[in-house]
């Protein structure tokens, strides 16, 4: 029997890539997860992804840039993005400073502050990439509690939250008042703070309810995500089910059939060079690659005050 | 004149024993060269041209299956035989533009270059 050659794999890999970064409002939005170990190239796989995302405009039939939203994190490369300009959403009470890699300060930064994730979606820029940075101090939205409550039968909800939670309010809103036209992507690193395997307590119901409320119609509602970890096994396995798309990196694990995955040959990764990847969708899967970015250049972002 | 996808085909069985090192392999690696090329010349209408050099290499296959369980040493001779197979074969099919050896592989980078900027409807 012949072995699916290399040349299919090319040109599945180019396809399903396209798929993921170019929307059209009769597919709808992309769910991804991505594994890659520490330092085989995660960050810049994603700094590429944000600068290339695109939607189809019905109106004037062309390729517009997508709207991305990006979850900062204390040290993160969002100003790599190349084609897209960005600006950073940050809490009312917090003061962040953001310094380069020499630790000087960073000083033409947009930046908008907001209380509540209403506050985000009024100012988000379209085209552009908007990173947040969750709040220090986080009450949750008292409509969203109820509404968590009584979906998942619980009867005390803690007072402060942890500010992760804040991400869950955020794509719940967006996903309820957005545009109905509009195309946005997340870019979630370190996905499993989120989505952790095995959560506990509140988190476990959180998870739960995000799962079953939002993750369930992104696609219909022309949301894409696409979540990077180091191992799926760090991944809640409710949230895996809902991947449309899987992205290994080098030597990533492939996760076993149950978990939806076509590649029968369990390290196929393990023979990647670095800045390939390979990527399945439907029971098909490809490889491709992209450049190499110099992400020791991050920007940090140092919480200085807290009023 | 042979598709792209053929052309791609060809290039891809022949990737598929670079790395082979069995006698029965490398032997079927020459029947791969002395099916496809004749047929793709054919196509081509140049199959008269090479006609010569492919008798030559079937005759040189048909030593090779004779001696290739040889081993008072005739299955080196044969391995010889295959290899000036594959050298001659690979000489008409990329002389004749009948075979893709290798694809580039697509960047993220490439796609989506040019994009309309929404803020400014």
């Amino acid at each position: 029997m012949l072995r699916r050659g290399n040349s299919e794999l090319i040109k599945q890999g180019a396809r399903i890539t396209k798929e993921l970064i170019t929307h059209f409002p009769k597919s709808g939005g992309e769910v991804a997860g991505l594994w890659a170990e520490q330092g085989s190239g995660k960050t810049a796989f994603l700094v590429t992804v944000a600068g290339r995302t695109a939607y189809f405009n019905e109106k004037n039939r062309r390729l517009m840039k997508e709207t991305v939203i990006w979850r900062g994190r204390p040290k993160d490369n969002w100003h790599l993005v190349e084609g897209k300009k960005f600006c950073v959403h940050i809490h009312f009470l917090d003061e962040i400073e953001f310094l380069d890699k020499n630790g000087t300060p960073i000083t033409d930064l947009q930046i908008f502050k907001y209380d509540t994730a209403e506050d985000i979606i009024k100012n988000l820029k379209r085209g552009w990439v908007n990173v947040y940075y969750e709040p220090q101090n986080y009450l949750m939205d008292e409509e969203l509690v109820e509404e968590i409550r009584k979906k998942q039968f619980i009867d005390t909800f803690p007072e402060v939250a942890d500010p992760i939670f804040f991400t869950y309010e955020l794509v719940y809103y967006i996903e309820r008042y957005k545009r109905h036209d509009e195309f946005i992507t997340f870019i979630i690193d370190e996905a499993d703070e989120l989505f952790e395997a095995n959560p506990e307590g509140i988190k476990h119901h959180l998870q739960s309810w995000f799962r079953k409320t939002c993750l369930r119609d992104l696609r219909k509602s022309k949301l894409s995500f696409i979540l990077a970890s180091h191992d799926y096994r760090e991944i809640d396995y409710r949230i895996m089910f809902k991947l449309m798309n899987k992205i290994y990196f080098p030597s990533a694990a492939i996760p076993p059939a149950r978990y939806k995955s076509a590649i029968r040959k369990k390290d196929f990764a393990m023979r990647l060079k670095m800045g390939q990847y390979l990527i399945e969708k439907k029971g098909n899967f490809g490889i491709a690659e992209y450049d190499e970015i110099n992400t020791d250049n991050s920007v940090r972002a140092v919480w200085i005050k807290q009023k | 004149m042979a598709s792209q996808p053929v052309k791609e085909m060809f290039g891809q069985l022949i990737a598929n024993y670079s790395l082979v090192s069995g006698n029965y392999e490398l032997l079927r690696e020459a029947e791969i060269y002395l099916s496809m090329i004749p047929a793709m010349l054919e196509e081509k209408g140049k199959l008269q041209e090479y006609s010569t050099i492919l008798s030559d290499l079937e005759k040189r296959y048909d030593s090779a299956v004779k001696t290739i369980d040889d081993f008072q040493g005739g299955w080196k001779v044969s391995r010889m035989q295959i290899r000036h197979i594959r050298k001659e074969a690979l000489k008409i099919a990329l002389k004749e533009n009948l075979v893709v050896l290798r694809q580039d592989m697509v960047s993220l980078n490439q796609m989506n270059r040019t994009l309309d900027d929404p803020e400014e409807d």
